[in-house]
């Protein structure tokens, strides 16, 4: 009934006189890919943690799948459908690969309070756990502790966890910050199949993982959605070239 | 083959324990009791700080809790009450267990330091209430109960305290070791790691942290329990700084990263209390060093050093023991004997009893016997050697003196090489 799994309502965010964000309206269609992008301190940053939980809105509305999630503690956000990646890797650092995807999985499937592994839902949730190394290509590296880990795995295993969650909208902060071109080919390939069927929204500042994996973007600038639309439309919008790209180089 | 040799080793470790009421005297096993009390306790306490990774420095207050509940349990039974005595451990586990539940929900609501802070307001609150409070607490005093037998089992003598008391650890171990390999023990490390993530993964973090807290009060309490059907006595002095701060220096001189450490710990402090105490005045002084030697060179406790080197050995990097060890060994030896040359000296002539001596003697200073050997304290050798010792031994064994050395030790691995990255864990 309602197309938009994740709608934002006149969503503005004030810290003490400085306001951040005015009237946000925007709404995220079921299964697309949509980007955040816009200039330093036009607001994506405050825009994802609101939707992420980290603030509760100064007014608005944000629902997911129709119900209101504004101001939701993040174990609830994350039961209702959301999870979230993070910018600055957020991995477990001295538990194993495959313990820190377990710990996603786990909880999907209720096991928040086991103290044994008895019943058929744990070979559901070895096995889903199994799934998601392997599609991260991490099944040799499931023994190492998540530290020991190279960067571009480590992000690799960040999207894991948020997507083994279950969540049926994913957060991304910058998925391919600080990776080399080599390493954001491959996590862009990768987030591409991991999220398969999911709602993805993304900030990102490299244009090329942008116009790649989006299927809409937002522009946000000065705390206001200047435009929404296709990659194509966002590239040839003349507002957009003046405000946010420039020359067009980037 | 190393899984073996661990059985094997557990095996021979149990045989000895059983027996040792057999071959041991009545101070054997008063020293084993406490031992195995104290080992409780710092396997409570590093439940919450090992596991979850929350430093809490007012764990005395829950071990007190369960003594006080248990002593109030066995005077109940004294008077006719149907609780089994082999159960009383219980009665302190569930004492500790509800008053952590309330401290704990207040105190994890925040992390780290101000974590800290919450435990140590709450273990100062209870300590001032358990000294106003005379009628529940005993004041000065304290209060006194005993062990009634339950059914065919007799607890008057020593030898059964000791029974119970190892029974009751043994369970304590099982069920710790079970909480930290389950799912749920996963989750709490999660939450030492990275809360953040972990509520984000859907986990409501500060229930889970409350419900550690409680499981740690409650081990920290079962402790207590035992301690009261040992002592037969509670009193105020159980919810004093002291407690709070013996089971950190045991569970760190053990290595809160292994989930044995506490236990080596517990046995070690406790053993150098017992025999130190007899020894020096000054026992508390060297405890420290050993501390805060600890700290600085072992930051993973000893038995993070233990398994570092049987990781070592396992991976053929290198020997158990090897000749830059033993210089290591002779140089702390060394340094020891210095330093307590040092301390010992200077610890008797600023005592009183030394100063009384001297008016006695008419302004001559007596020479200071330390075990057994007189030194003249107004001459220069004692200190010299002492300094000579401590220094010397020092630099041998942080290895500075190895390059002097002929080429006996090139090429091996020093004692600092094997250190593991921090907070590893077993």
């Amino acid at each position: 009934m309602n197309a938009n799994t994740l709608k934002l309502e006149g969503v503005a965010k004030t810290f003490g006189v400085v306001r951040v964000l005015e009237a946000i309206d925007l709404d995220i269609r079921q299964g697309e890919r949509h980007a955040l992008i816009g200039p330093n301190g036009a607001g994506k940053s405050t825009l994802f943690n609101l939707i992420s939980g980290a603030f509760a809105p100064t007014s608005g509305l944000i629902a997911l799948n129709g119900t209101s999630i504004g101001g939701l503690v993040p174990h609830a956000l994350n039961r209702a459908g959301l999870g979230r990646s993070f910018q600055i890797t957020h991995v477990f650092d001295r538990l194993t690969v495959r313990e820190n995807i377990l710990l996603a999985v786990m909880g999907r499937f209720g096991k928040r309070w086991s103290l044994m592994r008895i019943g058929p839902v744990w070979a559901q949730i070895a096995e889903e756990t199994d799934r998601l190394i392997a599609g991260a290509n991490l099944a040799a590296q499931a023994g190492k502790r998540a530290a020991d880990l190279a960067y571009s795995e480590q992000r690799a295993v960040e999207i894991c966890m948020t997507v083994g969650t279950g969540a049926s909208v994913i957060l991304l902060d910058e998925p391919t910050a600080g990776m080399s071109r080599e390493e954001t080919r491959h996590i862009i390939e990768f987030i591409r199949r991991m999220t398969e069927g999911r709602t993805l929204v993304m900030v990102e500042h490299d244009m090329d993982v942008v116009f790649t994996l989006a299927d809409r973007v937002s522009v946000l600038v000065n705390g206001r959605i200047l435009v929404t639309g296709t990659p194509a439309e966002i590239r040839s919008d003349p507002r957009v070239r003046e405000a946010y790209l420039g020359d067009g180089e980037h | 083959m190393s899984r073996i040799v661990l059985v094997l080793l557990g095996l021979v470790a149990a045989a000895a324990l059983v027996a040792l009421p057999a071959f041991g005297g009545l101070a054997t096993l008063n020293l084993a009791n406490k031992i195995m009390i104290a080992a409780v306790f710092a396997l409570g306490f590093n439940l919450l700080w090992g596991q979850a990774g929350l430093p809490s420095f007012g764990h005395a207050a829950y071990y007190g809790v369960g003594t006080f509940a248990t002593i109030y349990m066995m005077d109940a039974i004294d008077r006719g009450g149907a609780f089994p005595t082999p159960l009383l451990p219980l009665v302190g586990a569930g004492a500790g267990f509800l008053f952590g539940l309330v401290a704990g929900w207040f105190a994890t609501v925040r992390s780290g330091v101000y974590f800290a802070m919450i435990t140590v307001a709450i273990a100062e609150l209870v300590s001032a209430l358990a000294q106003k409070w005379e009628g529940l607490f005993g004041g000065e005093a304290g209060i006194r109960s005993i062990r009634t037998n339950w059914g065919p089992l007799d607890f008057q003598s020593t030898g059964s305290v000791y029974y119970l008391t190892l029974v009751w650890t043994l369970i304590v171990l099982l069920a710790l070791y079970g909480l930290q390999r389950s799912p749920f023990g996963l989750v709490v490390r999660g939450i030492r790691e990275r809360e953040l993530r972990i509520r984000f993964l859907g986990y409501d973090a500060h229930r889970v942290k409350t419900v550690v807290f409680a499981l740690s009060a409650a081990v920290s309490g079962l402790a207590g329990g035992l301690l009261a059907i040992s002592d037969e006595s509670a009193s105020m002095v159980l919810f004093g700084g002291a407690g709070s701060a013996f089971v950190v220096l045991n569970t760190v001189i053990g290595g809160a990263g292994v989930f044995l450490g506490p236990v080596i710990g517990a046995a070690l402090t406790t053993s150098f209390a017992y025999f130190g105490s007899s020894l020096s005045h000054f026992w508390p002084f060297y405890l420290g060093v050993v501390f805060v030697v600890t700290v600085l060179f072992a930051p993973e406790g000893i038995g993070g050093a233990i398994l570092a080197r049987w990781r070592r050995v396992r991976d053929g990097a290198g020997p158990l023991i090897g000749l830059g060890d033993l210089a290591g060994l002779a140089g702390a030896v060394l340094a020891m004997a210095g330093l307590v040359l040092l301390i010992e000296l200077t610890g008797t002539i600023c005592s009183e009893a030394y100063r009384a001596e001297i008016a006695s003697l008419k302004g001559v200073w007596p020479p200071v016997r330390i075990f057994a050997i007189s030194f003249a304290p107004l001459t220069p050798w004692p200190w010299l050697v002492g300094l000579v010792a401590l220094i010397g031994g020092s630099r041998l064994a942080l290895g500075a003196g190895r390059p002097i050395l002929p080429r006996l030790f090139a090429g091996r691995p020093g004692p600092r090489a094997d250190q593991t990255r921090p907070g590893e864990s077993a």
